[in-house]
């Protein structure tokens, strides 16, 4: 079963993963969150695509055209010092939350 | 601020955005369907692909801007297409606008903006009334004035004025000028001395005292250029030589009315 990306936590995800594999393009983003989650996450691409638009524009990620290994041209994305700190607050962020959350449903 | 600048640069190549976001799209597209067994299946998962690169261009746009100018252009489309009907829109609008702004501004000078003297929230205004009609007001005489400033214990001071209409020979030309005749201490009642000059003094306020005129802003600047040295020239209105002692200063109520304040035992 697909769990739909908890609203907030996309860019978090996205810097993340380009954290661990460096520059890559979309789809291997898109498949790199698939895999690690055990494909209980699946990142669509019409809400991937605009984020890292987004992205761009906010200065967290560089883009470049490169040649794929099947000879195509695809954009590769790398994370700035601006991704970095945005990265770090966002998951710090996340986990307070997640921990605040956890104390709630936890039983007692 | 720097996003700003990013989005105003991508204004310049917005082309190139388009093209490379489109190229981009396909590319990943392609990935996944060689991917799996089925691209049929990929493509159809994969959703709209111009509503992807719609949304993934948006992020480079001005969503507002942009829904405001289709709003603008279609609204001017529709004024072409139906010009009477705008015309009738326009013209109600306009109409119900103008009536209410005027009514309002006239309101506001009225009852809302406070009178421009010093204490004006103690400043009050005394009519006379008839008994048998308590709505009406009855002009004071003067010998009323005075026992109401003899007696008032609720006042601090009194003084009251009277408008005619004169005319001034002073010129080649007359011409018709409307001024208040008004009683001792007018002046320091409003806490509002000329501009220019000086108020009548106890002399001048006597009756039989020399006749005075303190001339209003606008007639100031309309018959004598504004001129500084006006104060001690004689102005003939109705027939009677007035001395200028003075002029009101512009933001005194009373210079949009009236032409000149006189001494009223002079009338």
């Amino acid at each position: 079963m697909r769990t739909e990306i908890p609203p907030g936590t996309l860019y978090m995800l996205i810097l993340k993963s380009l954290a661990l594999l460096g520059a890559q393009h979309g789809y291997g983003i898109a498949l790199h969150i698939q895999q690690v989650t055990g494909d209980v996450l699946q990142v669509e691409e019409g809400s991937l695509c605009p984020a890292l638009q987004r992205m761009l524009l906010k200065g967290w990620v560089k883009a470049e055209w490169r040649q794929t290994e099947n000879k195509h041209r695809a954009r590769y994305y790398t994370f700035t010092p601006a991704g970095r700190k945005q990265l770090v607050a966002e998951v710090r962020e996340f986990e307070r939350a997640m921990a605040a959350i956890r104390r709630v449903i936890q039983p007692v | 601020m720097t996003e700003l600048l990013r989005k105003l640069a991508g204004l310049l190549r917005r082309n190139d955005i388009g093209a490379g976001l489109h190229e981009e799209i396909e590319t990943h597209l392609e990935m996944k369907a060689s991917a799996t067994s089925d691209p049929h299946a990929a493509r159809r998962q994969f959703g709209n692909t111009a509503l992807l690169l719609e949304d993934a261009r948006a992020a480079w746009g001005w969503p507002r801007i942009e829904a405001w100018l289709r709003d603008f252009r279609y609204a001017a489309r529709m004024v072409t297409r139906m010009p009477a009907f705008a015309a009738t829109v326009i013209l109600t609008l306009a109409l119900g606008i103008g009536a209410s702004s005027a009514i309002f501004s006239l309101i506001d000078t009225v009852l809302i903006r406070a009178l421009p003297y010093p204490d004006s929230e103690r400043l009050m205004a005394v009519h006379d009334t008839r008994l048998a009609d308590l709505g009406s007001r009855v002009p004071v005489s003067p010998g009323r004035l005075e026992d109401l400033r003899r007696l008032s214990r609720t006042f601090e001071a009194i003084a009251g004025s009277h408008v005619d209409t004169l005319t001034d020979t002073t010129g080649v030309l007359p011409e018709r000028i409307s001024a208040a005749f008004v009683s001792p201490g007018f002046f320091s009642v409003l806490k509002a001395p000329p501009a220019l000059g000086r108020a009548f003094n106890v002399d001048e306020e006597r009756f039989g005292g020399p006749p005075s005129i303190v001339i209003g802003d606008a007639l100031w600047r309309r018959r004598f250029a504004a001129d500084p040295g006006v104060l001690g020239r004689g102005l003939t209105l109705t027939g009677r030589s007035y001395t200028n002692r003075g002029r009101h200063a512009s933001s005194v109520p009373l210079s949009g009315y009236f032409d000149g304040s006189l001494d009223a035992e002079t009338g």
